[in-house]
């Protein structure tokens, strides 16, 4: 099977994955106590009025009508409907609050490899001395604290001293001026980068320092574990011995011998992280009023707004489908063994 | 020939600008220094807008509070009190029977295009809003039979009954009753990010769904114009995110709701100012399921009214400062109100009366009445946990009884009070409108509380609730009294506390008016820079 095919076939087989999701999904809310409407109730609004609310959101409709229309929707129409309180297009939302995501997401992926990379390397050169020992401590002390307990504590004991902004990417002024900038992208990084406006840019940055810090550790335990234990496996390897019986320096070994070797294991990692990543994502988002896809997913829970969370999960797992085959594919290329 | 012409043009343009940079110099130079205010203020909140920012549709305290800063109606309330005043209405007359008023509006108001404001338009945008019957559409579609325009400045509203007046003018002050622009406004609800074209001080400027919400100054505005150009309303998740916001300066005022706890805290450090009002929003109540035992019993649940110490609450939760202990549905303030669970039961708690009535219902300390008591932590207050905590303490005090705290979120709560499977829980009420019968109605007439699932059903008061209302004003007090008695000796609810309003703002805010309107009036903050 040669690289096309395998694309291909992973693409085929992706469709099939989310269907299998989304009816997980929509189980999942169905069961839930309340719908969308609920949240009106309380109040005394006539029941007629909240009737033909339900009855527009299709409510009154049997579970596998619901269902069918909703699959309909998704697959054929290609429509993740409305919200349905405000009933405003979900792929909308999903386009504005995307790119804030996609910016936690990098910058803590960078953050967790280059946290995770150099205790991997430092674990595994000085591999009979403490080093390792305290590595591993540090590996399941982060992986084991939830994500959001990391944020909390880098609020109190960091934000204050340093100065550092703990809710949301911008200061309110910043989020409506940067919303203005001549160049429009969404991400912000970009858009005050091109836009000449490095006031933006900076207090973007402050912005994201503690919730890609947050994330960023969390995700480091198991970057450095891996690194470790590939580059340990390497190091004992007969081509690495005999590096050393020609005298090469230990450092070099670590870097051209080991780190190349473990490059593979380290993507697969970093595909297979892209699941916990965005999981760890609501919950920073969360934590640090980040306006991303999370907190968009945390208030569709709350609210029992179906066509949110049904619209947020089918991005995410458009987005893990879309990451793990380019990891696939990016094998080929760090290991010109792998064929496909 | 037009060469020596076109240099005369030259020369007089020249005298002309030279004459117009030295008005403007001498202007600047000689003329009164005006204080600079900040141009844009930051309103964090917890609060989100729960549907849509048109008037015919929105119901949530955020959405219609917005509103009331980008429109107004034929009434309003006058800042700082809670006199209801003529607004865009100039003056009224009401016909012998009651039953017509003649209202003649203002002929100055412009809409935000400069459309002006005619008796036709508002006569439109009461019919649009019945027509279109969104939620609150029956604030005024139960009030009005047919509404016309006599002329340009005068409209006539036939009223279904010959309603009372204060009561009429609560309605029409309502923002289902703004007057829309007939020009721009579709007859059809405006969806998000849009909103329609009403009179007020602000206009929407733009609208990030679920992040922030950007107004502007209103340059077609009759009235007095804001002193700040821009307000900006960020929404954060939580009370903690909201302090952490207001605390490093990125939010100028922080307006509902931080916890009394956060309060107590930024208090005592000093560097933020805490301006607090009055406030009914909301009340807060206890409420039986009297169809299920053991609640179906009056002894059982008088003998809880004489248990609960509201001033417990008010003084541990709100540090006896941002809430009122509450001993009727009317809230302190309102038309009528009467201390009616104070004068039954008293001002605290008493255990013997309540051991006494326990024991007549067959309980004692060796077969206590054993029963769940639900809350729901997000909602109203981040204190709702410490709240539901002393109301056990109250209860369990009588040695008579055996209590369960249970919590669920709103949905699952809504729920399971909707599918009557739980008996006592607590809740709160944020008004629809200034006026005591939005207080006994939708909690006490068998005909309007099937929403509250109280099962609370009397013929003598459900009577009195619909007289109360066509009564003159001296009458309706007395009505409503009896009312008031009536239902604290069936005590199908026990009323609590009303809450008060508190703002958190940087010290250099000023204009921050809480009052029993209600209404956060953005166009009353400013900030004076230098």
């Amino acid at each position: 099977m040669g690289l096309k095919e395998y694309v291909i076939s992973r693409l085929i087989l992706t469709p099939l994955m989310l269907f299998i999701l989304l009816t997980f999904v929509f189980i999942l809310l169905r069961v839930l106590p309340g719908d969308p409407i609920t949240m009106l109730e309380g109040k005394n609004i006539p029941e007629d009025v909240l009737a033909r609310r339900r009855a527009e959101l299709g409510l009154d409709k049997p579970l596998y009508v619901q269902y069918l229309n909703y699959l309909y929707s998704v697959f054929v129409k290609l429509d993740l409907g409305y919200t349905a309180l405000e009933r405003i297009p979900v792929s909308y939302l999903i386009m504005t609050r995307l790119p804030a995501t996609i910016e936690l997401a990098i910058s803590s992926t960078i953050i967790a490899g280059a946290i995770g990379i150099v205790i991997g390397l430092l674990s595994a050169r000085y591999q009979y001395g403490k080093v390792p020992y305290f590595a591993r401590i540090y590996s399941s002390i982060v992986y084991s604290i939830p994500v959001f307990y990391i944020g909390l504590m880098l609020q109190a004991y960091f934000a204050r001293p340093l100065g550092l902004p703990t809710t949301g990417r911008l200061s309110p002024v910043n989020m409506v001026l940067a919303d203005n900038l001549p160049v429009k992208t969404g991400f912000v990084f970009i858009d005050a980068l091109f836009s000449g406006r490095p006031d933006i840019l900076f207090d973007y940055l402050l912005h994201l320092s503690l919730p890609s810090l947050t994330l960023g550790i969390y995700l480091s335990g198991v970057f450095s574990r891996v690194t470790y234990l590939s580059v340990e496996d390497a190091m004992s390897q007969d081509y690495t011995q005999a590096a050393r019986g020609r005298g090469i320096r230990e450092w070099t070994i670590v870097k051209n011998y080991g780190l190349r070797n473990a490059l593979i294991p380290i993507l697969t990692m970093a595909g297979l992280q892209v699941a916990a990543l965005l999981g760890g994502a609501v919950l920073t988002e969360t934590t640090f009023n980040w306006d991303g896809i999370g907190l968009l997913v945390y208030e569709g829970i709350l609210k029992r707004d179906y066509a949110i969370v049904q619209g947020a999960v089918t991005i995410y797992a458009v987005l893990v489908a879309i990451v793990s085959l380019l990891v696939d594919v990016l094998y080929a290329f760090v290991d010109p063994r792998v064929r496909y | 020939m037009s060469k020596p012409k076109s240099n005369r043009t030259i020369m007089l343009a020249g005298v002309v600008a030279a004459l117009i940079v030295l008005a403007v110099a001498a202007f600047f130079l000689l003329g009164p220094k005006q204080p600079k205010y900040k141009d844009t203020i930051v309103i964090g909140t917890t609060d989100s807008v729960q549907t849509t920012l048109d008037p015919c549709e929105a119901y949530d305290y955020l959405g219609v509070n917005i509103i009331q800063n980008m429109g107004e109606g034929l009434f309003a309330y006058e800042p700082g009190t809670a006199k209801i005043v003529n607004k865009l209405a100039v003056s009224y007359t009401i016909s012998a029977d009651r039953k017509v008023w003649d209202i003649k509006i203002r002929t100055d108001a412009k809409f935000q295009d400069g459309t002006p404001l005619t008796a036709q338009a508002v006569v439109w945008s009461w019919e649009r809003t019945i027509e279109l019957n969104q939620d609150p559409a029956f604030l005024i579609g139960d009030l009005i039979e047919k509404a016309e325009a006599v002329s340009d400045d005068t409209v006539r509203v036939y009223l279904k009954q010959p309603f009372e007046e204060t009561y009429v003018k609560s309605l029409l002050a309502t923002w289902v009753a703004f007057p829309v622009n007939p020009k721009t406004t579709p007859m059809d609800v405006v969806k998000p990010p849009n909103t329609v074209d009403m009179i007020g001080p602000y206009k929407l400027a733009s609208w990030k769904p679920g992040e922030y919400i950007e107004l502007v100054a209103n340059p077609n505005y009759y009235g007095e114009k804001p002193k700040t150009q821009r307000i900006i309303i960020r929404f954060y998740k939580d009370a903690q995110s909201l302090r952490l916001a207001v605390e490093n300066g990125e939010v100028d005022v922080a307006f509902r709701t931080l916890s009394p706890a956060d309060i107590k805290d930024i208090m005592s450090k000093g560097t933020l100012q805490v301006v607090s009002g009055p406030g009914i929003a909301p009340i807060r109540y206890l409420v039986f399921n009297v169809n299920k035992e053991p609640f179906n019993n009056k002894m059982v649940r008088q003998a809880i009214a004489y248990l609960i110490d509201r001033n417990q609450i008010v003084n541990t939760v709100y540090m006896g400062k941002f809430a009122q202990p509450l001993y009727s549905m009317v809230p302190i303030g309102f038309l009528g109100h009467k201390d009616s669970f104070k004068e039954k039961y008293g001002e605290r708690p008493n255990v013997e009366a309540a051991k006494q009535l326990l024991k007549q219902a067959g309980y004692s300390e060796s077969n206590p009445l054993k029963i769940e008591l639900w809350y729901t932590p997000v909602r109203y207050t981040p204190a709702e946990p410490d709240i539901a905590a002393i109301i056990k303490q109250n209860l369990e005090a009588s040695g008579m009884i055996k209590v369960d705290l249970k919590s669920a979120d709103w949905a699952t709560y809504r729920s399971l009070f909707k599918e009557e499977k739980i008996a006592m829980w607590l809740l709160g009420w944020f008004p629809d409108f200034l006026d005591p019968d939005n207080y006994v109605r939708p909690f006490y007439h068998s005909g309007a509380n099937g929403w509250l699932h109280v099962n609370y059903k009397n013929p003598t008061v459900d009577d009195l609730i619909d007289k109360q209302v066509l009564q003159p004003t001296d009458q309706r007090i007395q009505t409503l009294a009896q009312i008031q008695d009536i239902v604290a000796d069936d005590a199908p609810i026990i009323p609590l506390w009303q809450e008060g309003q508190f703002a958190v703002a940087q010290p250099n805010v000023k204009g921050i008016v809480l009052d029993y309107s209600q209404i956060f009036r953005y166009y009353l903050i400013y900030a004076e820079t230098g």
